[in-house]
Order: structure tokens, then sequence, then C-alpha cells
């Protein structure tokens, strides 16, 4: 038994050594210093200990792949990722992370912690369909090709884009994936008034979208008529 | 063995350590650790192999080298049932696991993932991949690929179309 705690002991002491080597203080080891003996065998040991550790320490990380990483082990990595655009660089970064950073990994896309993007007006002249979002956890402004959205006016709704564009098209917009969904014009719906300003009149209009899971449909609510959702069948 | 067990414990009146029976691990680079089986049951891999009898020799442990296995056995020991009465305080000692500060403490947590993946320690696996997730915050492609030592294994199209889609992904 005494054998048994002296080796652990020493295996223990050589990862202490280790932290300080690493200028590290995390590991505590006021409790070592104690028990420290200056028993022979104990010392030849950790001599043999630190000189291994020298040569791991001096080699540069041999088999150490973070791309060759168990899929598994990628996949619970991943799942542990809060924000989306982690989750998006870490899709970028090669094949095997990206297999592991599917959506259906994703599982925080909604939870109320995600900090949302605050898309920013289209810039003056641009030709490349750029639009601009300012992340709040990260303190700067990405832009994504969004070319669906270019001319249209976008509003939000969990991490969905309405776009309305000037001849009163609607439709929803994934920015990440630029999956989109063509909703009925505008002009379907029963009270349908053309007027001069149909653009100003149709942001003051839709409050909210929303699906309705089991019936296949999207309501929409209407600013000012609070008992007023209408449903638009998708198929 | 369990009657040399008892007959151990009589002569040293040491009831509670010796009537626990010790296995023996052995790493990849040759290290023997001897560990009660109470503690090293906290292995899923482990505990299937006493459960089926098979934990009688030495139990190898293969891609775990000593070092390692010196930290899980540490891991085991404080997480073992009544080791730390206080759970704040094991939150506290956990804490040393759950940053990655540098390319050391990146190191060790890999070696730690591997051997938590390989061994099955659920609660050593979450640790280790909340704290790579913790790491991976913030970062931006390039970044990531620089911490992790990544090189991009996609062909020079798809890489093309990956930087001009994500942008932003790759902008520090």
């Amino acid at each position: 038994m005494l054998q048994v705690t002296k080796q652990m002991r020493i295996a223990i002491i050589g990862i202490g050594r280790i932290r300080i080597f690493h200028q590290s203080t995390k590991f505590s080891s006021k409790d070592f210093s104690k028990k420290k003996r200056a028993n022979r065998s104990a010392k030849l040991k950790q001599c043999q200990l630190d000189a291994r550790i020298e040569q791991q320490w001096l080699s540069p990380a041999i088999g150490i792949n973070w791309d060759q990483i168990n899929g598994d082990v990628l996949e619970e990595i991943v799942k542990r990722i809060n924000l989306y655009e982690n989750f998006v660089t870490c899709s970028c970064v090669c094949t095997p992370w990206r297999s592991a950073a599917t959506k259906e990994n994703f599982n925080n896309r909604f939870r109320s912690n995600q900090m949302p993007w605050l898309m920013l007006s289209p810039e003056e002249g641009n030709i490349d369909h750029l639009r601009s979002f300012y992340s709040l956890s990260r303190g700067k402004s990405n832009q994504i090709v969004l070319k669906e959205a270019s001319d249209h006016k976008c509003f939000s709704s969990k991490g969905w884009l309405l776009t309305i564009n000037k001849k009163l098209n609607i439709s929803l917009l994934d920015p990440f994936s630029r999956f989109h969904i063509e909703l009925p014009h505008m002009n379907t719906f029963g009270d349908w008034v053309d007027d001069n300003e149909p653009l100003r009149k149709c942001a003051m209009f839709i409050n909210k979208c929303f699906f309705i899971w089991d019936s296949i449909e999207i309501g929409l609510c209407f600013n000012g008529y609070s008992r007023r959702i209408r449903k638009i069948s998708l198929f | 063995m369990s009657t040399a067990a008892t007959a151990d414990a009589s002569s040293s009146g040491d009831t509670t350590e010796g009537s626990v029976r010790l296995l023996t691990l052995q790493s990849e680079d040759g290290e023997v650790f001897e560990v009660k089986e109470t503690i090293a049951t906290q292995s899923v891999t482990i505990k299937g192999m006493v459960d089926d009898d098979c934990a009688t020799s030495t139990i190898p442990v293969c891609n775990v080298t000593g070092r390692t296995l010196a930290m899980v056995i540490e891991w085991w020991n404080k997480h073992e049932i009544g080791a730390v009465s206080n759970e704040k305080e094991l939150k506290e000692w956990e804490s040393q696991f759950d940053t990655i500060d540098d390319k050391s403490d990146r190191d060790d947590v890999y070696d730690l993932l591997m051997a938590a993946n390989y061994l099955n320690i659920p609660t050593l696996l979450d640790c280790c991949t909340s704290a790579v997730a913790e790491a991976i915050k913030g970062k931006s492609t390039d970044e990531m690929r620089e911490f992790f030592d990544i090189k991009s294994d996609f062909d020079e199209k798809e890489e093309d179309a990956l930087r001009k889609e994500n942008q932003w992904a790759f902008e520090n």
C-alpha cells in the first residue's frame, strides 16, 4: 500500500513541476512540497520522469492532431458552442470539423443568451451585395454576401430575415445558409389597398411573422389590429 | 482473492482500505499504477471490464501516457464520492482544467480528451470538451487553425468559396 502511494505522489509531483515549467500556477503544490522525501529510489524515478517530461516538452507535440480528433469527441465539442458565429468559424477550419459542425449539433441557436447581430443599412454603391452585421459579442462588424437581401427591406425574427422588395414580394431568409422561403405576394392579402407609399405601409403593417408548425401555415400579425392574425398556407 | 484481502485487512486492522480491491493499470509508455477498484470504475470502460471479470491482471491503457494517466487518476480521486465534501471546492479544483490559456494547456487537454474518450469518463469528457468550446470562443477561423495547429484540407476552390462566403469568419 505504501509503495502505491509513493508511486502516485511521484507522478503527481511530476505534473506540479510541469505546470511550474509552463509558468502556470494552477496546480496547487503546497501539499507536495511538504511530502517530498529524500528517498533515493524516489529521486532516481523523479530524474527519469523529469528527463522524459523534458523530452516531451522539447519535441513538438508528437501525436497531437486536432484535425484527426475522434468525430464523436468533435461533436461533443461543437455541441457546447454557444454562439452561432463560433459555430460557423469552426465549420470553416477543415473537413473533419466541418462534418462535425452540422446544424443538428448546434443546440443553442435560439437560446436567450445568444447575442443578436445588428444588421446595418447597406452602403452606397455596394456592388458585391455585401451586408454588414455588427456582432455585439465580438465588438466588430462582419460582412456577409447577401444577394437575396439587396434592394430589400429587412426585418428579423429568431434568426430569420423577413425581406420585402419594392414590388412587395415577401420572403423569409436565413442569412447564414441563404436558404429562403418565398411567401405569397402582399396583394394576396384580403384587405389589400394600393397606396402611394407601399413600402412604408408594409413596414408599419406586419408586426410579426411566425410559423404554425402543425398546419404548415405562416401567421402574420398586423400592427394596430391586436386580434388580427392572418394565416397563409405554404403549400 | 477475497479471503486474502480479508486476512490482510484483519492483520493490519484497516478494514476500509484493506477490503478494497486494487486494479493495476499500465500506461502506453509502461508506467504502472495501482488504483482502487471503486475509483477506477468511474471509467465506464474499466467498469465493463470489472463486471465481465476481465480485470484480474494488468489492464493496458493504450494511447494514454503515464503523465496523462496520473492526471486522470487525480481526477478520479477528487471525484470519488465523499472525497470532497464541498461542491464549491470541487468546482474550484476542476476550474484548472476548464480553461485553455496557452499551447501547453491545449496539449494537456488534448491528452485528457483522448484518455477520457478511450476510458469513457463522462465527467472528464464534459469538462475537457467545454474547455475546448470555451477556447474557440471569439476566434476567427485563421486564429483557430493557428492555435490548434490545423492545416486546411480543403482544396483551393473550396477554400476560396468558403473565404468568399464567410469572409467575416476568417477576419480577426
